[in-house]
C-alpha cells in the first residue's frame, strides 16, 4: 500500500484532509517568517534581538488581524 | 459524488502545495545550524521554544486576517479566533519575561504548554476554514 492509501485508510478521509489543509494553511505563512529569522541569523544578529523581533512581529501581526476584522461591515 | 472529488480535490491541492514547498515551511526548523552554537543548551531549548510559539501565533494571526477579510468568516467568528490567539500571545510574552529573567526550565514549559493550545487553535482554524470552502 502506497503511504497516502495508508495515511487515509489509518487516518480517515476526513482528518486526512483536516491535517492537509491545517499544513498547507500553516505552511504558508511559516515560511517567509523562517526565512527571515535564516537572514538575520547569517547576518549575525544576536539570538535575543531575533527572540524580540519575532514578538514584534506577533504583537504587529494582532493588530493587523484586528484591523482586518474591524474593516468587515456588521453581519 | 460531487462532494467526494472536492475532498480529493482539497488533497492533491495540500499534497502539490507540499511538493513546492509550502509544508516545508512548517516542518523546517525556524533556527539555522549555525545559531545552535552560540548558545548554552538550557537557553536555547527555553528560547527556540518562545520563538516558535511568536512564529506560530503570527502565521495563524495572519490566516486569521485574511479569512476576515476576504469573507470566509463572520466578524465575530473571526474576532473569536483572534481573542483566543492575543490571549495566547500574553501567555508568550510571559514566557518571554522568564525567559529575560534567567528561569529556563520555566521559561520553556510556559512556551511548551503555550505550542500545545496553539496547535489545538491552529486545528480550529483549518477546520473551519475548510467547511467555509
Amino acid at each position: 500500500m502506497d503511504p497516502i492509501t495508508t495515511a487515509v485508510a489509518e487516518r480517515g478521509l476526513a482528518r486526512l484532509v483536516d491535517w492537509a489543509f491545517t499544513a498547507a494553511l500553516a505552511g504558508m505563512e511559516r515560511a517567509p517568517i523562517v526565512a527571515k529569522v535564516r537572514e538575520m541569523e547569517t547576518a549575525g544578529t544576536s539570538p535575543d534581538e531575533i527572540t524580540d523581533e519575532l514578538q514584534k512581529g506577533r504583537q504587529e501581526s494582532e493588530v493587523e488581524a484586528q484591523g482586518k476584522i474591524d474593516r468587515v461591515p456588521e453581519a | 459524488m460531487r462532494k467526494l472529488y472536492g475532498i480529493i480535490g482539497a488533497i492533491i491541492l495540500a499534497l502539490a502545495l507540499g511538493g513546492c514547498g509550502t509544508l516545508q515551511g512548517m516542518s523546517e526548523p525556524l533556527h539555522g545550524d549555525q545559531a545552535a552554537t552560540t548558545e548554552a543548551p538550557a537557553m536555547r531549548n527555553a528560547r527556540v521554544a518562545v520563538d516558535e510559539a511568536n512564529a506560530s501565533l503570527t502565521a495563524l494571526n495572519k490566516v486569521i486576517g485574511d479569512n476576515a477579510e476576504t469573507g470566509v468568516w463572520t466578524k465575530a467568528q473571526a474576532q473569536g479566533y483572534l481573542n483566543d490567539s492575543k490571549a495566547y500571545g500574553k501567555k508568550v510574552d510571559a514566557a518571554r519575561e522568564l525567559l529575560r529573567g534567567g528561569l529556563l526550565v520555566d521559561a520553556k514549559s510556559q512556551a511548551e504548554a503555550v505550542k500545545a493550545l496553539i496547535l489545538v487553535l491552529h486545528k480550529r482554524v483549518a477546520d473551519a476554514a475548510r467547511k467555509e470552502n
